[in-house]
């Protein structure tokens, strides 16, 4: 695809998603702003895994600090939606500034690891610190704010749809340029041989930690959103186990293509809501989708969708 | 060795555990010459290459390049002084285009490695420049393949490619003809001497083949066991009785 139908591309989508809450029933408004939601953050860490060849595995950790940031202001500050994006951001930048530093240095399993044990430490934070972050129960009980200028209320769902929407958009935009930027290339460089692209020059780890700090903060973006979605924020979400949501989402979609972890993140809830109106047990038929997936479609859905469309060899395309 | 040294290694020692790889090695490269390591395998040359580029500390010695001392320095400040180094093994970005493999590299060397929102590679400059490196090397009608994709010959000047856009002053070429076949390895040696001759570029090689060495070296120094062995001229070394034992006779002949 050249650059122009690139962006037409992305527009129609945009503007399709836009239009969706005019069309769908309202259940189906719900479930597509928490796949918009989750897309940001499957694409966030897409930034790491399938740019940079790192597999975090405390990615919702970050997402959480953003939920929690955000509520906490909203519980206790004034309700200004300017404040509970700065709060949550703005933790999750600095969180992944500290984790990253640590983590970086590490290749494969062992970065695995690393970013597994920071992830549930903040989770133990999450759970244990009840004073703060109100325990299991996590916080809740906060007014929503109002959007500024518009004046919209976000308890209306299609307001809440389509501002998620725009903060999506906005962070994928960011992830597109910087994806395609001369740092994007020097950062699938250092996926491609680390130890080359220190012999040229580059110093790996801060390449690694900007990516992670960029990674991090888009995925508190994320967490702000879901904590407005929800009105609440709970430590079930930065449980381990919610950091492989990203992870199914990115190898379901494609980590090769742009788009592919958001793809993912639709796909992964489509099958939920197929599933679970048949059965309660619907991780054995997403289990069932990812194995054929893993094996015989390394590329992801839409990965291999666009290679047969393009008709060409495997690289890193929009 | 009248000039001042570029590359000056004096009393070089490794050690792995308790095996002592290289002891009090000293090696002097002038500047615009071609000087070559050679020695039988597990001679040491490759771990001399790893202490000279960063990639190990050595135990012992001093490596001083252009004046300054980079004993320790680590891979990527000893690169950015213009120290770089091409690998025995094939060493590449594979999944990256062989265009995109020299604008990594070109995108380091002007400083813009760190840039999040523009995409300085995409310049017409920049471009222009790593076809340039393309063209010279032959590698330009490859430029939108993916590196995996091509014939060993090609990666391995793919390879030098990489060093080239970093504008080096001094090049360290680890084997740069193994497993090569006798054509790609022809096409090598030619392009090295060209190099060497029209670009100011000094290079320093190691090499187990003999025929590359005595054909492209100006200077040879022998590693054997880890020591400096002999140095001289190639026709010196060439008639070196003790060479001649190290490498069991016969074989020295190109």
């Amino acid at each position: 695809m050249g650059g122009g139908s690139r962006t037409w591309v992305g527009l129609g989508l945009l503007a399709g998603l836009a239009l969706c809450p005019l069309v769908v029933p309202m259940y189906w408004v719900f479930i597509l702003t928490e796949v918009l939601i989750m897309g940001l953050l499957a694409m966030s860490f897409n930034l790491l895994f399938g740019g940079a060849g790192l597999l975090s595995f405390g990615q919702a950790s970050l997402f959480g600090v953003g939920a929690y940031g955000a509520a906490l202001v909203l519980l206790h500050g004034p309700p200004s939606l300017g404040l509970a994006f700065a709060a949550g951001v703005g933790g999750a930048a600095l969180v992944s500034l500290v984790i990253g530093y640590l983590c970086v240095r590490r290749d494969e399993i062992f970065f695995a690891m690393l970013t597994l044990g920071f992830g549930m430490m903040l989770f133990t934070v999450a759970h244990n610190w009840r004073e703060v972050t109100g325990g299991s129960d996590g916080l809740s009980g906060f007014a929503l704010p109002t959007l500024p200028v518009l004046g919209l209320s976000l308890f209306d769902p299609r307001v809440m749809y389509w501002f998620t929407l725009a903060v999506v958009a906005a962070g994928v935009g960011v992830l597109w340029r910087v994806h395609r930027s001369s740092f994007g290339l020097v950062l699938r460089a250092s996926r491609e041989n680390r130890e080359r692209l220190a012999f040229v020059g580059a110093s790996v780890a801060r390449y690694r930690l900007a990516a992670f700090v960029v990674s991090g903060t888009l995925s508190g973006a994320a967490g702000v959103l879901f904590c407005l979605f929800n009105q609440m924020a709970t430590p079930d979400v930065m449980h381990w186990a919610y950091s492989a949501r990203p992870v199914l989402m990115a190898v379901l979609g494609g980590s090769t293509v742009f788009l592919g972890p958001a793809f993912g993140a639709a796909a992964f809830f489509a099958l939920e809501q197929a599933v679970t109106s048949v059965t309660d047990s619907w991780m054995i038929v997403l289990g069932a989708v990812l194995i054929p997936v893993v094996l015989y479609f390394p590329e992801g859905i839409l990965g291999t969708l666009v290679r047969w469309v393009s008709g060409s060899g495997r690289g890193d395309r929009g | 060795m009248d000039s001042r040294p570029l590359l000056e290694v004096r009393g070089l020692s490794h050690r792995f555990g308790r095996f002592r790889v290289l002891t009090d090695v000293s090696v002097r490269v002038a500047p615009g010459r071609l000087t070559a390591l050679i020695g039988p395998n597990g001679a040491g040359k490759t771990t001399f290459y790893n202490c000279v580029s960063g990639r190990y500390v050595p135990t012992g010695g001093k490596v001083v390049f252009d004046g300054r001392d980079i004993t320790g320095m680590p891979a990527h400040r000893v690169a950015r002084l213009g120290l770089l180094r091409s690998f025995q093994i094939t060493n590449i970005f594979p999944g990256l285009t062989v265009l995109e493999n020299v604008l990594v590299p070109l995108t380091l060397r002007a400083g813009r490695g760190m840039r999040f929102w523009r995409a300085h590679h995409r310049d017409p400059a920049f471009v222009e420049r790593a076809e340039g490196i393309l063209e010279r090397l032959g590698l330009a009608e490859q430029a939108h393949r993916r590196a995996a994709e091509l014939p060993y010959g090609d990666k391995r000047r793919i390879e030098i490619a990489l060093v080239m856009a970093l504008d080096p002053k001094l090049v360290l070429l680890d084997e740069p003809t193994a497993g090569m076949t006798p054509e790609e390895t022809d096409r090598m040696i030619g392009l090295i001497r060209d190099l060497a001759a029209r670009s100011g570029i000094t290079f320093f090689l190691t090499e187990h083949d003999m025929k590359v060495v005595f054909s492209v070296a100006d200077h040879i120094y022998v590693l054997h066991q880890g020591r400096v062995l002999a140095q001289g001229p190639p026709d010196e070394i060439r008639g070196d009785r003790r060479v001649r034992e190290a490498y069991l006779g016969g074989s020295l002949d190109p």
